[in-house]
């Protein structure tokens, strides 16, 4: 990243000839970025859709009118922050979230390095029955673990909600890794069996550091997903392990089943919240791990 | 539950019509976050400068939450500014948004929007782990940039096993996907079951709270429930086997 880059054939040809390249770029983060926007803007009650036209502002004997919707507000964001007690929320769905990543991690890298490496007969089932597992209504898994957890007072506790989430992440860490160690090309591995490393050595220190960019994808993905789970949360978590996504879908609140009048500007000023500390965690993720992975090559 | 709960669900139009919505909702969402994704990997792959800050941007919907697309696409949010901009810069007619060719694409849009970043960094992880002198030996050849990438990049991010499990993953998932169409049966004042917008699991979701004849069906609805599952199994199954068979060539 700090390389100075650039090659030195003189400055004006590489300007001219990156630009289509960062018209694209900046095309595509309009698009990533546009949404996010809209909904930030919406939940301070501000719609800028008729400025985009040119004709959004009227002026009517000198003095501009505008014809959004323009009455800017944080009244959503302190309800979402005072009733919803977001800060709480976003910790309850931090800590499920990591604690649960950090179960299936420790389980899952080995899995996945042994579904890789293997050549035991049966890990291609083991793998299939993981993944059908995904297809599984969540309803059919939530509903004894219910009954279960209140038994044995798992229910509305950090590690009850860790546990549970273990199927939704479990699969996607064994499958996810299992993919990237067989990404590494055979000839690595073969060369460190050739020059008399054990497997413990190669799995440390060859094929663990040239899939650290691919634990960080894992671990996004996890992540996401736990993030936004909303079935097993709302019955599995009481006062003290609410989460973040039932946060978001209180917007939507009592009105829930009749399907209407949904309340859509909380929706947007939730989701705002809720976005903040996702994309820092997901961003964090994502630099330590690729730091580690440069660190790890270039020694 | 007995057989004659089963002739009752195929006899109606309306879940073949919200079976044939989730089949074309999942299957389209998968193709274009896997092109997205593999689009915009492939221009941060270009540039040295900035690079990180693009790479950010483009997480960005990964942050937000499956309903905040399905809010941030709506009429009246995204889909609006993007006709402002056709109408009254570009002079093209409105987009009319209850044609079933608009709003599709827009929900496929927008779930593609939220999950092709992670298709963006599977891809990048994939290309990550090409040795780097792969690389150098195609561009000493004098391939261009684009040529290196067809050549060598776009085939192991698509041979990638990881890929072929997101893809999987992917598709799953979008057949029970509840939030975009809900949003939009929302937007379209399309609230009964049966509505065009309507996935399996919004048809089901709305047979539960807003049955037709005041009753719940509850065996309908397991039937209903039993069928997905069979379809997605199916599917999933299919994929998989396909991809072991890519993958051995």
């Amino acid at each position: 990243m700090t390389d100075r880059g650039g090659p030195t054939r003189g400055r004006r040809p590489w300007l001219l000839r990156r630009l289509p390249v960062y018209i694209g770029l900046l095309l595509a983060s309009l698009f990533s970025f546009w949404p996010i926007m809209t909904m930030a803007l919406e939940g301070a009650d501000i719609d800028l859709g008729p400025l985009w036209s040119g004709k959004g502002i009227h002026f009517v004997s000198g003095v501009p009118f505008y014809s959004g919707g323009f009455f800017p507000t944080l009244a959503n964001f302190r309800d979402a922050l005072e009733l919803g007690n977001f800060p709480r929320l976003v910790f309850n769905s931090t800590t499920i979230a990591f604690l649960s990543i950090a179960i299936a991690l420790a389980a899952g890298i080995p899995a996945g390095y042994a579904l890789a490496r293997s050549k035991l007969k049966g890990m291609g089932a083991v793998g299939f029955v993981l993944l059908a597992l995904r297809t599984v209504s969540p309803f059919a898994i939530v509903l004894p673990l219910y009954l279960t957890y209140v038994r044995i007072g798992l229910f509305d506790s950090y590690l009850g909600m860790s546990l549970a989430y273990l199927v939704i992440d479990m699969p996607v860490v064994v499958w996810m890794l299992s993919g990237f160690f067989r990404d590494v090309p055979g000839s690595i591995y073969e060369a460190a069996e050739t020059s008399g490393a054990s497997e413990r050595q190669i799995f440390w220190r060859i094929a663990l550091p040239s899939v650290a960019a691919g634990i960080a994808a894992t671990v996004i993905f996890a992540f996401v997903l736990i993030w936004n789970e909303f079935l097993m949360a709302s019955l599995l978590t009481g006062a003290s392990t609410k989460t973040v996504s039932l946060g978001v879908w209180s917007g939507v609140g009592e009105t829930f089943g009749g399907l209407q009048s949904a309340q859509w500007d909380a929706i947007n000023a939730a989701g705002t919240l809720a976005f903040v500390p996702a994309f820092a965690l997901i961003l964090l993720v994502r630099r330590y791990l690729a730091k580690g992975f440069s660190l790890a090559t270039a020694g | 539950m007995g057989l004659s709960n089963y002739v009752q669900l195929f006899s109606q139009a309306d879940f073949w019509a919200a079976l044939s919505t989730s089949v074309l909702f999942s299957s389209g969402s998968t193709f274009v976050s896997i092109v997205l994704g593999v689009l915009f990997a492939y221009l941060l792959t270009l540039v040295r400068r900035g690079r990180g800050l693009f790479e950010a941007v483009f997480l960005m919907p990964l942050a937000a939450a499956p309903i905040i697309a399905g809010v941030a696409f709506a009429p009246s949010g995204f889909l609006d500014d993007i006709n402002t901009f056709w109408h009254y810069i570009l002079g093209q007619a409105y987009f009319n948004v209850a044609s079933s060719h608009t709003y599709l694409t827009i929900m496929i849009l927008s779930d593609s929007w939220e999950w092709g970043p992670m298709m963006m960094l599977i891809a990048l992880s994939v290309l990550a782990s090409v040795p780097r002198p792969v690389y150098e030996a195609s561009e000493s050849f004098g391939a261009s940039r684009w040529k290196t990438f067809r050549t060598v990049g776009l085939p192991a991010i698509l041979n990638s096993p990881v890929m072929h499990f997101m893809i999987i993953i992917r598709f799953v998932d979008a057949m029970r996907a509840f939030e975009i169409p809900f949003a939009w049966a929302g937007w379209l004042d399309y609230l009964y079951p049966g509505a065009p917008t309507d996935t399996l699991s919004l048809y089901l979701f709305k047979l539960l709270l807003q049955p037709p004849s005041g009753v719940i069906p509850i065996p309908l609805i397991s039937a209903a429930a039993l069928v997905l599952l069979a379809v997605t199994l199916t599917a999933a199954t299919l994929l998989f086997r396909a991809m072991k068979r890519m993958r051995k060539i």
